[in-house]
Parts: C-alpha cells; structure tokens; sequence
C-alpha cells in the first residue's frame, strides 16, 4: 500500500474555490442590490482578497448626497428607508405654515418640504445578500463537487 | 516592531503585547461576504488596518504597544471597542 500526503493540494484548491465563490457572490450581489434600488449606487465591487484568516469580498456604495457641501452616504436611507418603525400612512395632512414665539418674538415658519414624508424601505442590501450568498454556493459546489 | 505603511493613505500597523479580540463596526452601506469582523490577535501578532476609525481606537487601546499612523486625523468615537 502507498500513501500519498496531499493536504497542500487540496488547501489549495479549497482556497481557489473559496475566493472564486466570493468572486461571484460580489458580482451577484451588486447586479442584485442596483437593480432593486430606485438610485444609482455606484457600486464598487470588492473582488476576494486576504484576510487576517481566510479571504473576504463585497460591494459597496459610493453614492453620496447631492446637497452641496454634504459626503453624506445615502444608500442605508433608501435601504432601510427613514419611516422608522411607522407602517400606516401619516393620518393629518402636513401644515404648510405656523406661527411660533421663541424667545418673545413671535415668527411665522413656512415648511419648505409639503411633501416630504420619508423613504420607504427597499431592501435591496438583503436581497443582495442573499443572492450573492446563493451564487457564492452554486460556484463553490462547482468547483468542488 | 511597527512598520510605516504609505504615507498618504490613513493607515495604522500596531502589535499588541497580549491576547487580544475586538469587533469590527458593519460598513451599513456595504456587505460583505467571508471574512470575520470579530478579529482575534495574540500576542506579538501584527495588526494592519486602512480604516482610519479602527485605527484611532487601536491607538487609544492600552492594551497597544506600538502604533504608528498616517494620513489625515480620524475623527473620534465614544466608547472602546
């Protein structure tokens, strides 16, 4: 009977599948995540690269606000939405002007934004998420059957 | 031993000087897929991060002996990881 050693092999092997399925997982994720959100991402893929232990990659957006002078990242806000925990429609109509007294002076603010009540949640980071982790699988089952 | 890394991305090398664990923040406009945001060094282990706020707080931990960063100064963060 002969014996062969080759764990060094197979580590390497395990370790292409490895990066190749997250590899996939990056590139289904950030089909997945655009194509489910109302803006434009702007995306960057994060191929596989060394971690402390193992290997990690994913995407991320760059998308920031448009307001001048703002670097603020807006993609959680369509994500996540800002409603809160808020399901039901805002029942009274929002008040387009009020008179306020703020330090005995009394003003009359105007509401600039009548029709801003929130952004509903889209979801599109889970739905990237999930899809990525599938193709990540399916790559991984191919290379290692 | 710390070892200087680029001068114009805001890096930080640091060694610690006994078992050491901490957790990562989640990038909330990001996923990730692998890697492990709890890291766990021992001791006379290298540690290398490009995350400027992660640096700040691995400067600020006692438990550090060596850091050196560049780049610009991150802001800081309440609490220690």
């Amino acid at each position: 009977m002969k014996a062969v050693q080759r764990f060094g092999l197979i580590t390497e092997r395990v370790e292409r599948a490895a990066q190749a399925g997250l590899d996939a997982a990056a590139r289904q994720a950030a089909i997945v995540a655009q194509a489910n959100a109302s803006i434009n991402l702007e995306l960057e893929v994060k191929g596989a690269r060394g971690e402390l232990d193992g290997y990690s990659a994913g995407i991320k957006s760059r998308r920031k606000s448009s307001r001048a002078g703002k670097a603020t990242p807006i993609a959680r806000f369509f994500d996540e939405g800002t409603l809160g925990k808020r399901r039901k429609p805002v029942k009274r109509g929002r008040k387009k002007s009020w008179t306020q007294t703020r330090g005995g002076t009394s003003y009359t603010a105007e509401r600039r934004d009548i029709d801003g009540k929130g952004i509903e949640p889209e979801h599109f980071f889970p739905k990237a998420r999930n899809a990525g982790r599938k193709a990540m699988l399916e790559q991984i089952d191919r290379n290692l059957p | 031993m710390t070892e200087q890394l680029s001068e114009q991305a805001a890096a930080a090398a640091v060694t610690v000087d006994a078992a050491w664990s901490f957790t990562t923040a989640p990038d909330v406009n990001s996923v990730q897929f692998g890697g492990d945001p709890h890291v766990v060094l021992e001791a006379g282990e290298m540690f290398t991060t490009s995350d400027p706020i992660l640096a700040a707080e691995l400067a600020e931990n006692p438990y550090l002996v060596e850091v050196e960063s560049a780049g610009s100064k991150p802001r800081k963060r309440g609490g220690k990881p």
